[in-house]
């Protein structure tokens, strides 16, 4: 578009659509010179917008007046000496023709097939972006992510990061694997505009070369940037470059403040690269000589690329041999430990999501089960329909496999329809799917960015398609083409074929039963996340507001510079109107961060170290067990007495009480971090708090008083009456009134913060809800159909039985009796199947969801209510059949 | 008369008529839309500019390559012999059949 001419697209399909006619080229033509004349009236936009309506006006238009003209209706018999691919399309030709008679019919088939075929292909495209490709880079199969194993046991156990000095080992070891460190930064970039919270990563100068991505503009890191003090240069991203510094080329070389250090900017990287984590900018991990010592403290990420003709497994029993020899060589920190070599790919891809996606692809196979089955339904009630066609067809000499052939190419153009349908379905329910997951999650998602409705896509709807016809269209054909000729010219179109019934029968089976399988898994799933999102955590998230401050500059670098400032930060705050209460913490519940250290209990020593005893740190200000309402069970809270020249002292956790001093009483007892000197004497105990949800087992915790602990970054909490949104601007102006250059990021509130870290588990609810609704819907519709097709076959039998004096009521009970036979022996074999997808869901969600009893008895009734109004409406047309008008009819 | 003309081909020859020598659809369009005060969708004109073209009532060539048109030519239509002998009936048969009829809206009596 940009040599102002029409939009291309748009114009190569029209010249595709009409080159039939003579003056397809003069019409484009004439278009093209009026999208001359109409860019300047609308614009660029508006004259694409103009040609693109205009074009598929003149299509349409050209396209009808030549489908008029043509040669009639190709001919339904088989012409001699025909070849088998002509004979094919005829019968595809006829197929669509046929369909397009039968309006109502065919509509309900493919609106069916392509709400099918859009779950299963929102799911896949799910699949393919976050698992099978989660980003772009090349060689993605020769990456590998090294993590540590740990003596523990639980869901990150062994995906644990590898201190420096074990880095360094393992570096220095590896023949099989160019290994690169990285370690989070948080990087707040300074100067020009307003100070502006980055993700940022300290990585090993190899790292670009590692990843294979190289920079787009200067250079990536010389090897001698990775010492301390020669370290001060950085990329940043191409997304980075465009919003703070106007993809101005010139800023290579500049230098900006980054964490109140100046950095020189050396390279950008290339476009959409943001490895990891949505990263804006990257600087040279520099590890002091202390650092490097550490083998206790774990911290940094270890990815490496295998160098040519390496494999994944060699890199492992490298890595392997190191990490046995380091356990043998410092038995303190590296007794059971060992590691985890697992390829990029698989690493990236959230811990969650492949359990959460093979739920959801289980659930998807069923709604297209499930429609193929309504589908089928549908077809096999035509087929009788169309019983006295077929059957002249036969007579006059069709084949067995001919009338196959020709049912089966129809379904195959109704699952072709259909497909083509479930394209823009599925882009829609991604966009949903997009709307729905908020960027500060998105951006932890792999892949995320990548997902849309592509080629691959496509591809994968095509072939579904194709399997989805077996399945819906090969039952019916079959039976279609085994009638017996005389009975289906004989009668009128009533059959007295059991065959039939049983196959309508178990089909009605099978949609109830898949209808409730698909129910109970909504149900489970929504209320499961309705639990985690309002169930009592052991603090009230209503009505308080939280922002996270990470103190910048010389000025805060000592701990009574941090102290004195979030003291001072807190009075302001209290001093401040129309609060209900102000705290600081270091970590708001339910936050993705945590803090947790390694403890030792006064008078339980362990001797193993894999027993180790680690707790969750909480640092916080008095006020803070009131403002977030957690209940203090036993001795005191902090106070403002409690300073850094008082006894040290901690609160601690009832799962903290319980399992580190089981059976006695924790207050007056002490306990040490590790690494530390000073001994703290526990003063109280308070209830649990929930941190993860997707933990099953309440975390041990402490709390400290932040006068006695300081760090400089701090979240602040504020508790207001009413709605917490206003209270997010009053926040920021009081950290700003103290210091106008410190950011103010992660503003939300507790019930947000809370909403987010459970933004998979609504993603998955909402899915399994969309599927519930469809289930129960497409088998209702079956049901429907069924019943009232059974009622039109018998209109004679029951005429009968009413002119000979049966009352209404006994032919109601007949007629809804077997629907309802039928809905109980699908209620069963529902049930069966609704409790193995239900264990399975409560295995792969960690536990948020529970196969509980209520769900199953409520979902069954509703589905046994929708079958029996499905049911009522045909039976009781049955009893208004005239027995006169019912035994003319024939 | 052995060729029946429908009512918008009626227009359509007549608007050629009208614009004459430059006669292609964008302006004969525009002509059908100012004289007769209807719109005209672009599909139906070039369907029956077609249609007219088979029946042997237009004629068409091709003007040069323009620029503006991506490099495509113009083509010009202009009304054959038969078209005009078909117009001439045509009017022929409404004079016939308007003379001595009003059009005035007929007062109801009583």
């Amino acid at each position: 578009m940009s040599d102002g001419g029409p939009p291309r697209l748009a114009e190569w399909l029209l010249r595709r659509l009409i080159r039939a006619s003579p003056a397809a080229d003069a019409v484009v033509g004439d278009l093209a010179e009026e999208h001359h004349a109409e860019r300047r009236v609308r614009g660029r936009l508006g004259a694409a917008a103009w040609y693109w309506r205009q074009a598929a006006g003149v299509a349409s238009r050209v396209l009808v007046a030549r489908h008029r003209a043509r040669r009639p209706a190709p001919s339904p018999f088989p012409i001699p000496g025909d070849s088998f691919m002509s004979g094919l399309w005829r019968d595809f030709r006829l197929a669509v023709r046929l369909l397009a008679h039968q309006r109502a019919f065919a509509g309900i088939i493919i609106l069916t097939l392509a709400v099918g075929l859009a779950a299963n292909a929102t799911v896949i495209a799910l699949i393919d972006g976050l698992v099978l490709r989660p980003f772009p880079l090349r060689d993605i199969d020769r990456l590998i992510q090294v993590y540590g194993a740990g003596p523990g046991t639980g869901l990150l156990a062994n995906r644990s990061e590898i201190s420096p000095a074990d880095f360094v080992d393992f570096q220095r070891d590896s023949r099989a694997a160019d290994l690169v460190a990285l370690e989070w930064w948080d990087a707040t970039v300074a100067g020009q505009s307003e100070p502006e919270r980055l993700q940022g990563f300290r990585v090993s100068p190899a790292f670009f070369d590692a990843l294979g991505v190289g920079v787009a503009a200067g250079r990536g890191f010389s090897a001698d940037e990775g010492q301390v003090g020669r370290n001060r240069v950085a990329v940043i991203s191409d997304a980075l470059w465009h919003r703070r510094f106007a993809a101005d080329p010139a800023i290579i070389g500049r230098t900006v403040n980054i964490e109140a250090e100046p950095y020189q900017i050396v390279g950008i990287a290339p476009p959409r690269f943001d490895y990891p984590y949505g990263s804006d900018v990257w600087s040279p991990l520099a590890l002091t000589p202390e650092q490097l010592e550490r083998r206790q403290s774990r911290y940094l990420s270890v990815i490496g690329r295998l160098r040519d003709g390496a494999s994944a497994a060699r890199a492992q029993a490298e890595v392997a041999a190191t990490a046995a020899r380091l356990a043998q060589q410092y038995p303190a920190t590296n007794r059971g430990w060992g590691v985890n070599v697992m390829p990029l790919a698989e690493s990236v891809v959230d811990l969650g999501a492949q359990g959460f996606l093979g739920v959801q692809q289980i659930a998807t196979l069923l709604v297209l089960l499930l429609a193929c089955a309504n589908v089928a339904n549908l077809l096999i009630v035509r087929a009788a329909d169309r019983s006295k066609e077929l059957a002249l067809r036969v007579a006059l000499g069709a084949s067995r496999w001919r009338v196959i052939r020709l049912l089966a190419i129809e379904s195959l153009a109704l699952a072709i329809a259909g497909a083509a349908g479930a394209i823009p379905l599925t882009w829609a329910a991604l966009q949903a799917c997009r709307a729905a997951m908020p960027p500060t999650v998105a951006r932890f998602v792999r892949g995320w960015d990548e997902v849309d409705v592509d080629l691959r896509v496509v591809a994968a709807l095509a072939a579904l398609a194709v399997v989805s016809t077996i399945f819906f269209g090969l039952l019916p054909a079959l039976r279609a083409s085994r009638m017996s000729l005389n009975d289906a010219l004989k009668t009128g179109g009533r059959s007295s074929d059991s065959g039939k019934h049983r196959l309508r029968n178990a089909m009605v089976v099978v949609e109830v039963a898949l209808a409730l399988t698909l129910l109970v898994a909504a149900g489970l799933s929504v209320r499961g996340t309705m639990t985690v999102l309002f169930r009592d955590d052991g603090y009230d998230p209503e009505g308080v507001m939280t922002m996270r401050i990470s103190l910048i500059g010389s000025q805060y670098e000592t701990p009574e510079a941090q102290r004195a400032f979030f003291e001072r930060l807190g009075e302001d705050a209290r001093g401040a109107i129309g609060l209900d209460g102000v705290a600081l913490a270091n970590v708001a519940p339910g936050s993705p961060r945590n803090q947790s250290n390694g403890v030792e209990i006064e008078g339980h020593p362990v001797t193993d170290a894999a027993q180790r005893r680690s707790a969750d740190i909480r640092r916080t200000t008095p006020g803070f067990l009131e403002t977030l309402r957690i209940r203090l069970l036993d001795g005191r809270d902090f106070t403002t007495g409690d300073r850094p020249d008082t006894l040290p002292v901690a609160l601690v956790s009832e799962t903290m009480a319980r399992r580190y001093w089981s059976g006695e009483d924790p207050v007056g007892r002490r306990f040490r971090i590790d690494g530390e000197q000073t001994w703290r004497t526990v003063v109280g105990v308070v209830r649990d708090v929930r941190h993860n949800w997707f933990f099953p087992d309440l975390a041990p915790t402490f709390y400290l008083p932040f006068a006695q602990s300081p760090a400089s970054d701090m979240v602040l909490m504020l508790r207001g009456p009413g709605d917490p949104a206003p209270l997010a601007a009053a926040g920021r102006q009081l950290v700003w009134r103290r210091d106008a250059a410190q950011p103010v990021y992660e503003v939300r509130s507790l019930r947000e913060v809370r909403s987010e870290s459970a933004v998979g588990l609504r993603l998955a609810a909402g899915f399994m809800g969309v599927f519930g609704l469809v289930g129960l819907l497409l088998a209702a519709v079956g049901i429907y159909a069924i019943m009232a097709y059974a009622v039109r076959q018998r209109t004679h039998e029951i005429g009968v039985r009413l002119a000979l004096g049966a009352r209404p009521r006994e032919v109601l009970a007949t007629t809804l009796g077997r629907g309802l036979r039928l809905t109980a022996i699908g209620l069963v074999v529902g049930l069966a199947g609704a409790y193995a997808l239900g264990s399975l869901m409560e295995r792969t969600l960690f536990g948020s969801i529970r196969v509980d009893a209520l769900t199953f008895v409520a979902f069954t009734a509703i589905l046994a209510a929708a079958a029996i109004a499905a049911s009522i409406v045909p039976a009781r047309r049955a009893l208004r059949v005239d027995p006169m008008i019912a035994l003319r009819n024939q | 008369m052995d060729t029946y003309l429908g009512e918008f081909e009626h227009l359509v020859l007549l608007a050629v008529l009208r614009v004459g020598e430059d006669a292609y659809a964008v302006p004969v369009r525009a002509e059908i839309e100012s004289r007769a005060g209807r719109t005209v969708s672009r599909g139906a004109l070039y369907t029956t500019l077609d249609r007219l073209e088979q029946k042997g009532l237009l004629r068409s060539r091709l003007g040069d390559p323009l620029p503006e048109r991506g490099g495509r030519a113009r083509r010009y239509y202009s009304v054959s012999a038969r078209g005009l002998a078909g117009l001439r009936a045509a009017r022929e048969s409404i004079d016939g059949l308007s003379a001595g009829v009003t059009l005035e809206p007929k007062r109801a009596p009583g």
